[in-house]
């Protein structure tokens, strides 16, 4: 026996027991190893909305564990109509069509139209402005092109393990896909 | 999707802007972290059995709450990884991400030979929890035996929530991600509060009591083969340690029990008997027991929640929906589709409860059998399964450790 500083059970109980939990590990792990690593990648999964699934119902703002959410409003420019009377941009019942805050549907200012050439009007969003509420989205899908849609925004997000949004949202539209691409953007048919 | 308003012809030379997203941290943590794992896991190692430093744990164990936790935000952890290796094996879409895996199985390797070490300094949850023991007491040890199930049952609900897809409950009850994290939920900050402060009379509450993956940890290291030995030698029975160990981990000897409770070796025998034939009964009901218990949990599920819901309705239409029920008719799939999919959640949920159930009934039975069984211990040392290897034991013991001349076993010659 090797000199050690601490005695180690060295009897044939002490070793039996190490010798069957070794195999009990190596036989348990190794199953367990082999069926969850069947394809295993390098690349982290992170959290993404499927636009097509989402339906605004304003949970984004409300249940991400930070104060601003990680979930912002992108804008498809390819899609957008550049209507003056804007379905994202204007709310519903707007007293007039003009760019004051009481007719706007977005309660932070995030949504700004300017003017590109008469009648038509470039809508950007302002991120740092945007909380995710989906308001001006709604009003986009319902109405017009629904070139406005809720995107995960991968540089604001913790990328929890558990989404507290995806637990939350109505619709299940949260998935885990590659870190490599990891948006889900609407495109043109065409 | 057809375009109600068609795309305009800019005559002014306007070119549409492309949406441009982009933002992936280039630097690549998730790297770093097994690597910095295994350093941490090697450190605390050296720490406990070669240089026996108490200050080297505590220094360790911060820089573990200062970097797993609240640089990294303490996620992904390895209590959480747990979760993913689940998914994985339930869910075939789901691919584990190798660095993933890492976090999961150094602690475990580690815990198979030397102990649990992660939990004593590397963990941010543990780190943290102790950090702020100042004035531990000593629990009843019914009330200890008691409390110690709710890991089983909390390990038998996650499992059953990751395969119904219900999902990532460690992640969710995390008391201390709030603080990791600096922001989140109303509740989660006040049970995180909750925990630190009883944290200072009940040492390390959510490791000892809650932490699913500290059970695995502690029966690996049930076997591990270096255990912590508190004195080289004749203990002299001072009970220091026995005193300085917050988590009352400390395993008396031997003849210091049977001289407290006078056991006679043939009542100890019977007991043993009739608790061998008890066994198939205790876990009978226990698995009777949490069978039905778990239906609430079933009914927890969204999709379950929503065919309940869908099926309660009354067909007038006049009360208002919840965005459920409206995200679903938007999304034009069939009630049967869902009927089938409650239902076979539903089947597994109860299959994982009378599972549960049986294996809980046979943990209580295992310790019902601790009292019965002969013991050879001689010497005060630590619990492998619940020494957290903190180190405060080793700075107590008054036999100087470092001073001695190496022990030679086996030979009775002096050299």
């Amino acid at each position: 026996m090797k000199n050690n500083h601490e005695p180690v059970e060295t009897n044939r109980r002490g070793f039996l027991k190490r010798i069957s939990a070794v195999m009990a590990v190596l036989l348990g792990g190794g199953t367990l190893f082999l069926r969850a690593v069947r394809g295993a990648q390098p690349e982290r999964t992170v959290w993404q909305i499927d636009p097509l699934k989402c339906n605004q119902c304003g949970r984004c703002a409300d249940n991400c564990v930070q104060a601003q959410s990680a979930v912002r409003c992108v804008h498809q420019y390819e899609l957008c109509g550049y209507c003056k009377l804007c379905f994202g941009y204007f709310r519903q019942g707007a007293p007039s069509l003009t760019e004051d805050a009481e007719n706007q549907n977005c309660p932070t200012g995030a949504l700004t139209r300017k003017l590109v050439e008469e009648p038509y009007y470039e809508y950007t969003i302002n991120e740092e402005l945007c909380i995710g509420c989906g308001k001006c989205i709604k009003g986009c899908t319902a109405f017009g092109n629904g070139s406005l849609f809720l995107q995960v925004r991968q540089e604001y997000c913790l990328k929890c393990n558990q989404c507290s949004i995806a637990l939350h949202c109505p619709a299940d539209a949260f998935r885990r896909i590659p870190e490599k691409s990891p948006y889900i953007i609407k495109r043109c048919h065409e | 999707m057809m375009e109600r308003f068609p795309r305009p012809e800019f005559q002014s030379g306007y070119t549409i802007p492309n949406l441009n997203l982009s933002g992936i941290n280039s630097f690549r943590f998730e790297y770093i972290d097994p690597l910095l794992l295994l350093v941490a896991l090697i450190l605390a190692a050296l720490c406990v059995f070669k240089w026996r430093s108490r200050v080297g744990l505590f220094i360790l164990s911060v820089f573990s709450l200062a970097y797993f936790g609240f640089y990294r935000g303490g996620c992904i952890c390895p209590a959480g990884s747990l979760q993913n290796i689940i998914l994985a094996w339930f869910d075939r879409s789901y691919l584990l991400p190798v660095t993933v895996l890492m976090l999961f199985l150094l602690p475990l390797l580690f815990s198979l030979f030397y102990g649990r070490v992660f939990c004593g300094s590397v963990c941010p949850l543990g780190a943290l929890q102790d950090l702020v023991i100042f004035r531990p007491v000593r629990l009843p040890a019914w009330l200890t035996a008691a409390l110690c199930l709710i890991p089983y049952i909390y390990l038998g609900l996650t499992v059953i929530s990751v395969a119904t897809g219900s999902g990532f409950l460690v992640c969710r009850y995390d008391p201390f991600i709030a603080f990791f994290h600096r922001s989140g939920p109303t509740t989660t900050l006040l049970l995180g509060s909750i925990f630190l402060i009883a944290g200072i009379v009940i040492a390390r509450p959510y490791c000892r009591f809650f932490c699913p993956y500290g059970l695995i940890l502690s029966w690996l290291s049930f076997f591990a083969g270096r255990r912590l030995q508190i004195t080289p030698e004749k203990c002299i029975q001072c009970r220091l340690c026995e005193s300085a160990c917050p988590s009352d981990a400390i395993l008396k000897p031997a003849e210091g029990i049977q001289k407290e409770r006078k056991i006679d070796s043939r009542l100890g025998v019977r007991r043993l008997a009739l608790l061998t034939l008890l066994l198939p009964i205790i876990i009978g009901v226990a698995a009777k027991i949490t069978g039905e218990l778990i239906k609430p949990f079933a009914n927890a599920n969204p999709q379950v929640q929503l065919y309940r819901q869908l099926t309660q309705l009354k067909p007038g239409g006049q009360q208002p929906v919840s965005l459920e029920i409206q995200a679903f008719r938007e999304s034009g799939d069939s009630v049967t589709g869902l009927a089938k999919k409650a239902a076979a959640i539903w089947r597994q949920t109860q299959w994982g409860g009378w599972l549960l159930g049986g294996f809980l009934g046979f943990m209580i039975w295992l310790t019902l059998i601790r009292g019965a069984v002969i013991r050879t211990r001689d010497k005060y040392e630590p619990d492998p399964a619940r020494c957290f290897h903190c180190g405060r034991c080793l700075t107590f013991c008054p036999l100087p450790y470092k001073t001695k001349p190496k022990i030679i076993i086996g030979t009775a010659n002096e050299r």
